[in-house]
């Protein structure tokens, strides 16, 4: 009829024995160790930062893909695991993509973090310091600042104040599509951008200025080279369009695209915002890829 | 069934021991969470000086048993700011179980604390509750009370139980739309929920959150990055667990939840990642585990030592569900080849044969079925699926066949597709024994608004005389089991990149235990 209940059904009773026992393992085996007071065992050395440009310093130019990672460096000098938080600063005139490093170290282990730098359009060009530390670590470096020149061709693109995606895949930077390099057999070495999702449509890719400019033509490079012939591996089907009001209007379209170059020219307008809105590509893996995104006033 | 004299026995036990209660059970999660854990950090703040709300990130309960289950939040009074806007100091957060929605009936009652190591996540095993009860439960910090959550113990292991009610929910990239999805299903009257892995991915967000195009949303800049660092991964929780229909899903029931491979990165397999050296892929892998354990209603067991965690593990309901959660991810091996590794195949075969349950569940991730993707011979596969581990596969249903597994059904993730599979002992031959049954659920935005059906769906469907239901929408499914048969409710959204879209049931498949196979409804 009733029965009592108080007793654990075995399985219950493994699982509680197994909490105590994983507990008890993790405390010892991994130590928690930061920039900020908690903790390493006693006498354990501690983490030890240091920045990969130290000596030389980090030489970027102004813009969003003007900018460089630091190198950081975390090694765990202990003999035992920890997880390790280090803090980042640098200059207010610069942009750190974060201010923090937190990450799992084996003994032993070093840890090399790429920072992203950049120094916003229009910062006074000279040097300005960067500052990592873990505990009693700490490490400095250099970020040198030159101006970045408009493109002498009068690519607007070079000019945007912000660059972006509707996904990126590793290893291909929105920054690769307008760094003035539309050569398509440098595939791969980071100067064009591949979105992250492949079979996934629409894709899109956006340019963002700081005030308005005039556009009226958009030239895009798409996947094009003798091992990736666009007919496969290139842009198929794209609408161009500029935010006007809150709104995407589209101003060109391509349809059934194989070449790897397309112009399109369009009545020009006023906008702090265009795109390509990317509907297809040729097949091949079916992802978006541009190598270079050029946009002029006409 | 119920233990009348127990039940009045703690009734009458908690007005006059409420107090020891609170005492007791705090010091159990000390044990529990603090003690064992190394931090160096003794100062504990006072948590009257949070300057703003830090429930930020909802609350969340999951893993039911009997007379348990975890109760999860997190403070984080600034979402995207490394340490959540919290000083780098423990915080004591109170916690409060009752069995009414105003906590009038306080049943159990403690507090914890909040580690920095941790991001100040709390982890409550709330302990001494009754069996297939509903509770409510609440967090205070300070001057701050947390959002109500509601949750559901587990039934008695061995009590005979008529009828059950569970759903399933998997892939949930944010930039590819809302999770309106969650507003349907907190309002399906679920025991529990399964997650079936893709709960973040490790995408790019921009600003606008993808195809969601929320102006208003400001993601900021370095979730234009993959994360590979612990500071990175949790970002991306907090701006997932950020968005209100996802805490309304986990405020509405408990969840019991498994990862896939983009809580790490696509299409790992174990400590293999591409050409990333396995050294440095293992430490992205400790990395984006410890930020999931910090981030779901877990209990101990399953946190993790660096890159290895327990996340397979087991559930009872009454005696009629056994729900046992795989994890196809972390011990894939080349050579010799398997997707679930030796100890859990072992562990799986070992409980399904030990299973006193009238239903068998298996909380998959990948696609257990064949499913061949084209007409050609030999087919094309997706051998990041289980068709890329056929002998793990014969392994599994020759192991149901000789252990005389009964009630076997298998719910599974991954596609954003819905799929509804027979288990053939031998895919080549229909008329070959039918082990069980394959719900594989869509997902909640993965893959944007999606389409009911396309040539390559309808080619798979020609392609797979074992699928017999191939939709492409978003959405989750439901279940209802009874002794004898399992119902699938196929629940779908028409759209996800807009708000507001509502829900239907695409299709319904029955399947009796006493003889396996799916049925229209």
């Amino acid at each position: 009829m009733t029965r009592f209940t108080f007793l654990r059904s075995p399985r219950t009773s493994v699982a509680v024995l197994a909490a105590a026992s994983i507990a008890l393992l993790v405390g010892p085996a991994v130590a928690n160790a930061s920039g900020s007071g908690h903790g390493n065992a006693p006498r354990e050395p501690g983490v030890e930062v240091s920045v990969a440009e130290d000596s030389a310093g980090l030489n970027i130019s102004t813009g969003q893909c003007g900018g460089a990672p630091v190198t950081v460096r975390l090694t765990n000098a202990g003999t035992q695991a920890v997880y390790a938080d280090a803090t980042l600063s640098a200059d207010r005139a610069l942009t750190l993509q974060r201010t923090m490093i937190s990450t799992y170290l084996p003994a032993g282990y070093t840890a090399q973090v790429p920072i992203p730098v950049t120094a916003p359009l229009g910062t006074d060009p000279g040097s300005y310091p960067f500052k990592v530390s873990a505990g009693k670590s700490t490490a400095t470096a250099a970020i040198n600042v030159t101006a970045t020149a408009p493109d002498p061709n009068g690519d607007l693109a070079w000019s945007a104040s912000k660059i972006s995606a509707s996904s990126v895949h590793a290893g291909y930077p929105v920054c690769g599509a307008v760094d003035g390099d539309s050569d398509g057999e440098h595939w791969g070495t980071a100067t064009g951008w591949n979105d992250g999702n492949s079979t996934i449509w629409p894709d899109w890719f956006e340019l963002r200025w700081d005030s308005p400019q005039t556009v009226g033509r958009v030239t895009l490079h798409t996947l094009d080279n003798t091992k990736y012939p666009a007919a496969r591996y290139g842009l198929k089907d794209w609408d161009v369009q500029t935010l006007t009001d809150g709104e995407w209007r589209t101003v060109a379209s391509v349809r059934g695209n194989t070449q790897g170059v397309v112009d399109t020219t369009f009545e020009p307008v006023r906008t702090s915002d265009l795109r390509v809105l990317l509907l297809a590509g040729n097949g091949a893996d079916d992802y978006s890829r541009i190598v270079e995104l050029e946009v002029f006033a006409s | 069934m119920t233990n009348t004299s127990q039940e009045d026995e703690v009734r009458r036990a908690v007005p006059h021991t409420r107090r020891r209660f609170l005492t007791v059970s705090g010091a159990a999660m000390a044990l529990a969470l603090g003690t064992n854990l190394a931090s160096g950090n003794t100062a504990s703040a006072d948590s009257k000086k949070l300057r703003s709300d830090p429930f930020t990130l909802g609350v969340a309960s999951g893993d039911p048993l009997p007379t348990a289950v975890v109760l999860w939040t997190r403070l984080a009074p600034e979402i995207f700011d490394p340490l959540g806007g919290m000083p780098d100091k423990n915080y004591k957060v109170e916690w409060q179980v009752a069995t009414d929605e105003r906590f009038r009936n306080v049943v159990r009652a403690g507090s914890a604390t909040a580690h920095p190591e941790y991001r100040h996540s709390v982890h409550v095993d709330a302990r001494g509750l009754r069996p297939g009860r509903e509770y409510f439960y609440r967090f205070r910090a300070g001057s701050y009370l947390s959002p109500t959550g509601r949750t559901k113990t587990a039934p008695e292991s061995r009590d005979r139980l008529s009828k059950l009610r569970f759903g399933i929910a998997s892939c949930q990239a944010y930039p590819d739309g809302y999770y309106t999805a969650y507003q349907h299903l907190v309002e399906e009257d679920l025991d529990v929920l399964l997650f079936l892995g893709d709960y973040i991915y490790e995408n790019a967000v921009n600003t606008v959150g993808g195809d969601r195009f929320d102006t208003s949303a400001q993601v900021p800049d370095i979730f234009q990055a993959a994360p590979v660092t612990l500071d990175q991964y949790r970002l991306f929780y907090s701006l997932y667990k950020a968005d209100p229909d996802l805490q309304a899903g986990h405020a509405a029931l408990p969840w019991i939840l498994t990862w896939d491979d983009h809580e790490v990165v696509d299409n790992y397999a174990g400590g293999v990642k591409g050409t990333v050296p396995v050294e440095d892929f293992l430490v992205q892998r400790a990395n984006a585990y410890r930020a999931y354990w910090e981030h779901q209603p877990l209990r101990l067991e399953q946190l993790p030592s660096g890159p290895d965690a327990q996340l397979y593990r087991r559930f009872d309901f009454g005696d009629l569900m056994q729900v046992s959660v795989l994890d196809t991810r972390q011990y894939r091996n080349a050579q010799p080849r398997t997707i679930t590794g030796e100890a859990q195949m072992s562990w799986l075969l070992d409980g399904l044969s030990e299973s006193e349950a009238r239903w068998n569940v298996i909380a998959n991730q990948v696609m257990l079925a064949e499913q061949r993707t084209t007409l050609t011979n030999p087919p094309g596969l997706n051998v990041d699926a289980w068709d890329g581990f056929p002998e793990d596969r014969q392994r599994l249903f020759d192991g149901i066949v000789e252990r005389e597994v009964e009630g076997v059904c298998v719910v599974t993730g991954d596609t954003h597709t819905n799929y509804a599979n027979d288990l053939k002992l031998n895919f080549d031959d229909m008329n070959s024994r039918t082990v069980g049954v394959e719900f594989v659920g869509t997902s909640i935005s993965s893959g944007r608004d999606g389409f009911d059906t396309s040539p390559q769906l309808e080619l798979q469907l020609q392609a797979n005389p074992h699928s017999k239901f191939e939709n492409g929408q978003r959405g989750y499914v439901t279940f209802d089991v009874n002794r004898d048969e399992i119902r699938a409710d196929y629940r779908v959204l028409p759209y996800v990149t807009r708000r507001g879209a509502p829900v239907e049931t695409r299709t319904s498949f029955v399947s009796e235990r006493a003889e396996p196979g799916l049925k229209a409804v």
